[in-house]
């Protein structure tokens, strides 16, 4: 069963991200809310998928996307955003992460989608 | 003693001592065959010249002729030491033998003057004393016997017995003796042909008897070469011929000596001697130095003395005598000499000098007379300016007289001329005509024209007969007449023609002209005085005094003063009044009076006038404008300096607001360069370009820079160039304080940029707001619907719970979502005006607000928004940082005005830089030309106090 890190600033988005992705068969390794936090707690639970907000209250997920992939290229990143995903342009290809999915439309099969294609 | 009585005590005695020894030479002579007779000869014929010598050198001491003589004879009784027994004293005689010659041959040439003439005489006669005396001499030296004289003794002066030197010498000297003889005679032939009659009369028996003795020598020496008894007698005969030779010059030269007497007065006395001088001729003449000369003065009727003084006549005493001049014919008295009695004793002489002087006193007084008579003739001709000729009857010209000009030859060459060579042929024949009218006929008159040197020239000839062989012709060139007459025709005709000008000039010139008598009486008008005044120039008006017609009734009496200022002396009068036209018009006139003579020789007044009525009032209208304008550069607050083209600033100086800004007075900025004045020192090159530029092209352009004034004061200056006016050369810098328009400039553009700034950031809230709002919400409530969904088969009630939470999220998104509309445009603003607007914020706000919207109608919408967010963003900073228990918020119109005012009784003291907020509001506030004060002092709880203009904006109307 694959392990989720939830990084968002707004706690009624994790929650509901939690309740869809572990009803989607998704083991919640923990949730952060800004970058920074991520980080730390990416470097301790090494999860398989990081659920990574773009838009976050100290860093930008693309920032985040760097930094974790350059501490643990082992989890795949999936950025999630309220935005639709043409208003970031090549920004998420060329950040490193495994896709991105707006928030309106998570689910598990839209992650599994993104780390089978890994 | 006399010299003459000397001559005769030295001389006589010699010349007997000299003959006595000549005759015993001869006498007692061992080789002379006629001793006798020799001893005769000798003696008497050197008496005879000596004697004869001596008499003439006592009564003509200057004369030579008297000396010449006494050396002949001296010199022949030397030649009788010839006949001496002693050989030394025979030798003498031997050299002096032709010495006697030469002297006579001298005294024939000196006579009768007793000097010789010419440097031919005196070179002959020199070379005659060298021949006798060499010819003689030189032989002598070389012959022991100095003659064919077997007796005679022997030479004792012999150098050298050679009878060949001797005889060459002689044959030598013969020739030269015989070519310097013929020499003589030629001289004394010229002297004969170039004398005088009178002359020849005085050297004819001198000659004569001269050449009678030359004659009788050279046929002596002819015979006596053949025949000794002949040549004897000849001898004889030769000296008694030569013996009295010196009678014949003694004889001619007293007849020269009377004939000289007269010919000496004549010469001695210059030509119309003065009777000073006359006196002195005659004293000279007769040898009397104590003469008077007296002249006969019919004036007078008595005689007057050499210097003018009259002298009575005093009978004659032993001693001084008195001998009168008369005329010959008449005995009429002319001179008289008074004089020594002993010149009586030398009659002939004074009778000779008495007539001399009588008729040079009668020919004196005649041409006297004549000369007289000539003088005032020629004078009457000399005045008269005409050409005068007398002319023969034939034709020729004897004498011409006149101007060379009007010649038509020189004098000298008419003169001797036919007037038929001189004159053109039809003139020439005009004047043969005239000059053959016989004389009774009386004055014929001859019109002509003659070319003279290329101009024509006009003449009239009179012809009077002046005795039957000429003809006086007075001729008058009346060329420069007729050319007078051309030329006068011209003048008057010239005359005419300005008096017409004149005439026209006077009427046409817009000038009044107006004569009068001197009592100011009009005599007459020019049109423009007609016209200008309505008045005809008629019966009506002349003779009345010009100012009763001209004037208004207030001028007249200074006017009427005028004619006495000019009598009283005064010149012109100038001055301007007005006059009136017959219509009644008023007029200002600028006039002159003054007194002309007219052409009858009176005294007139002269008034001129020129009507000055439009100038004046053109005068008024531009000095009201000058002064409108003085007004406005004093007034305007624009910055005038009037400049030179060199930048210099001109007389005319700087205005009021130039004073104001930069300090400077006008004496300080006169003559100083303008950029030097206000340009500050790194911008001096730049405003001097500027300037010159616009000089040059004339265009003006607007330059802005920075002023500096007296006191260093900075101001930024627009200014800019224009020319004074088409009639000065001078410019006018023009500038315009905009220091506070560039501030204003750079505060609108700040505000500018903070109203976009602010757009921006509310733009940067509203998105932020909706995303992390609103936007979360629906995405979760999304998550939540489709989470329910796959729930709602398998777990109805967990779905239940799901979509509850779901509708709670909905509200809360929609709450979310009217806030922040509001926060976009509150639309009970729009909706419902501002008083309800400001109501719902009152309620709303945490504090509680006391609100007083005193607005009746609907304002201009952004007046309305302005307001509302002024009380919106103040209402919030009281809810953030006032810690006020109560606000108060107030609205109302004033004046054309919104105030609004937010007021606290909160901590105060804030920021007086308004923060971000209300940075934004003032903005908003200041470009609807409003203000926005915030007034915080510390625990005095804050206000903020907005003013909005409602003027300029078009009010909204009401719903």
């Amino acid at each position: 069963m694959p392990t989720v890190l939830i990084v968002d600033d707004h706690p009624s988005f994790r929650a509901s991200a939690r309740a869809i992705l572990e009803a989607d068969g998704f083991e919640i390794a923990g949730e952060a809310e800004d970058g920074e936090s991520a980080i730390a707690a990416a470097g301790r639970l090494h999860p398989d998928v990081i659920l990574l907000d773009v838009q976050l209250p100290d860093l930008d997920g693309f920032e985040v996307t760097r930094r974790l992939l350059s501490i643990d290229g082992g989890s795949c990143v999936v950025l999630v955003s309220s935005r639709d995903g043409s208003d970031f342009g090549p920004l998420v290809e060329s950040s490193g992460a495994c896709g991105f999915v707006p928030k309106s439309e998570l689910s598990g099969d839209a992650v599994t989608a993104l780390i089978c294609e890994r | 003693m006399r010299p003459t009585y000397r001559l005769w005590l030295g001389l006589f005695p010699l010349m007997l001592l000299v003959a006595a020894a000549s005759a015993v030479l001869a006498a007692s002579s061992d080789h002379e065959s006629g001793a006798i007779a020799q001893a005769i000869a000798f003696p008497m014929i050197g008496l005879s010249f000596v004697v004869s010598g001596l008499i003439a050198w006592t009564l003509r001491p200057e004369n030579g002729t008297g000396r010449l003589l006494v050396a002949v004879g001296f010199l022949w009784m030397v030649n009788s030491l010839w006949e001496a027994n002693d050989g030394w004293v025979y030798g003498l005689g031997a050299f002096a033998g032709s010495l006697f010659l030469a002297a006579f041959v001298h005294l024939m040439l000196a006579f009768p003057d007793g000097r010789l003439g010419t440097t031919l005489e005196r070179r002959t006669v020199i070379a005659v004393w060298a021949i006798a005396v060499i010819a003689n001499m030189l032989p002598a030296l070389f012959t022991r016997h100095t003659s064919d004289c077997d007796d005679c003794p022997a030479n004792p002066y012999l150098i050298h017995d050679s009878r060949a030197a001797a005889d060459a010498l002689q044959a030598f000297f013969a020739v030269v003796g015989g070519v310097i003889f013929v020499g003589v005679i030629v001289l004394l032939i010229r002297r004969w042909r170039g004398a005088t009659p009178a002359r020849r009369r005085v050297l004819g028996p001198v000659y004569l008897s001269g050449g009678i003795t030359a004659a009788l020598v050279a046929v002596l020496f002819v015979v006596s070469s053949f025949s000794d008894r002949g040549g004897s007698i000849l001898g004889v005969a030769a000296f008694i011929a030569f013996g009295t030779v010196p009678l014949f010059f003694l004889a001619g030269l007293l007849r020269d000596r009377l004939y000289r007497a007269a010919a000496r007065l004549l010469r001695e006395v210059p030509d119309e001697p003065t009777p000073e001088q006359a006196q002195a001729g005659l004293r000279n003449v007769l040898g009397d130095p104590t003469l008077h000369f007296l002249t006969w003065l019919d004036e007078l009727d008595g005689y007057v003395d050499a210097r003018g003084n009259p002298v009575e006549l005093q009978p004659d005493t032993p001693r001084r005598v008195t001998t009168r001049i008369d005329r010959e014919a008449d005995g009429h008295p002319l001179a008289a000499l008074v004089h020594d009695a002993a010149l009586l004793h030398q009659r002939g002489l004074l009778d000779e000098v008495v007539s001399a002087a009588r008729l040079a006193i009668e020919k004196d007084r005649g041409l006297q007379a004549l000369r007289r008579s000539e003088t005032r003739s020629r004078a009457l001709l000399d005045a008269i300016p005409d050409l005068m000729f007398r002319i023969a009857r034939d034709g020729t010209y004897l004498e011409a007289k006149g101007r060379r000009e009007s010649m038509i030859r020189p004098t000298e060459e008419i003169v001797g001329s036919n007037v038929r060579d001189v004159l053109p042929p039809d003139v020439a024949a005009d004047f043969a005509r005239a000059l053959a009218v016989p004389a009774a006929r009386g004055v014929q008159t001859v019109e002509y024209r003659l070319t003279i040197d290329g101009q024509t020239r006009d003449f009239e000839g009179r012809f009077v007969p002046s005795g039957d062989d000429e003809v006086v012709v007075i001729v008058r060139d009346f060329t420069d007449r007729t050319r007078l007459e051309d030329e006068l025709s011209r003048k008057l005709a010239t005359v005419e023609r300005e008096q017409e000008f004149t005439r026209n000039v006077v009427n046409v010139a817009p000038v009044i002209f107006l004569l009068a008598d001197d009592d100011g009486r009009i005599m007459r008008f020019n049109d423009t005085a007609q016209e200008l005044f309505g008045i005809p120039d008629d019966e009506r008006v002349r003779g009345k005094p010009w100012w009763d017609v001209f004037l208004p009734e207030e001028h007249r009496a200074a006017a009427q003063a005028h004619a006495a200022r000019l009598d009283a002396g005064e010149t012109q009068i100038e001055s301007r009044s007005e006059w009136q036209a017959a219509d009644g018009r008023r007029l200002v006139i600028d006039a002159s009076v003054r007194h002309v003579v007219d052409g009858e020789g009176h005294v007139r007044l002269l008034i001129c006038g020129q009507d000055l009525t439009e100038l004046v009032g053109q005068r008024e209208e531009l000095m009201a404008q000058r002064d409108f304008l003085a007004v406005v550069a004093r007034a305007t607050p624009s910055l005038l300096v009037a400049v030179e083209r060199d930048g210099t600033v001109a007389v005319e100086g700087v205005n009021y607001a130039f004073r104001e800004l930069t300090g400077y007075t006008d004496e300080e900025v006169i003559g100083a360069r303008f950029w030097d004045l206000v340009a500050p020192p790194e911008l001096i090159k730049q405003v001097r370009k500027a300037f010159e530029e616009q000089v040059e092209t004339g265009v003006s352009v607007e330059n802005e820079t920075a002023w500096i004034g007296k006191s260093g004061t900075w101001r930024i200056v627009a200014w800019w160039l224009r020319p004074l006016g088409a009639f000065s050369d001078k410019f006018i810098v023009c500038g315009t304080d905009i220091t506070e328009r560039k501030a204003q400039e750079a505060e609108l553009r700040a505000s500018r940029s903070r109203i976009v700034e602010a757009a921006d950031d509310a733009r940067m809230r509203l998105e932020r707001n909706l995303h992390d709002g609103a936007q979360q919400r629906l995405v979760s409530l999304s998550l939540a619907l489709r989470l329910a969904q796959a729930r709602v088969r398998e777990d109805p009630d967990g779905a239940e719970q799901l979509l509850a939470g779901a509708g709670d999220e909905l509200q809360h998104a929609l709450a979310e979502l009217r806030e922040l509309a509001r926060g976009i445009h509150p639309a009970v603003l729009t909706d419902r005006g501002l008083p309800a607007a400001l109501e719902a914020l009152a309620a709303r706000a945490p504090v509680p607000v006391q609100l007083s919207a005193d607005l009746d109608d609907r304002l201009p919408g952004p007046v309305e928004a302005a307001a509302y967010y002024v009380v919106a963003e103040a209402l919030t900073n009281v809810a953030k940082y006032a810690e006020a228990s109560s606000v108060e918020v107030r609205a109302q119109r004033q004046n054309g005005r919104v105030v609004v005012e937010v007021a606290d009784d909160g901590v105060g003291g804030a920021d007086p830089v308004l923060g971000s907020g209300l940075r934004g509001l003032a903005d908003r506030v200041e470009a609807l030309e409003g203000e926005l004060e915030v007034t915080s002092a510390v625990g005095a709880g804050t206000t903020v106090r907005a003013v909005i203009p409602l003027s300029g904006l078009q009010e909204r109307p009401a719903l």
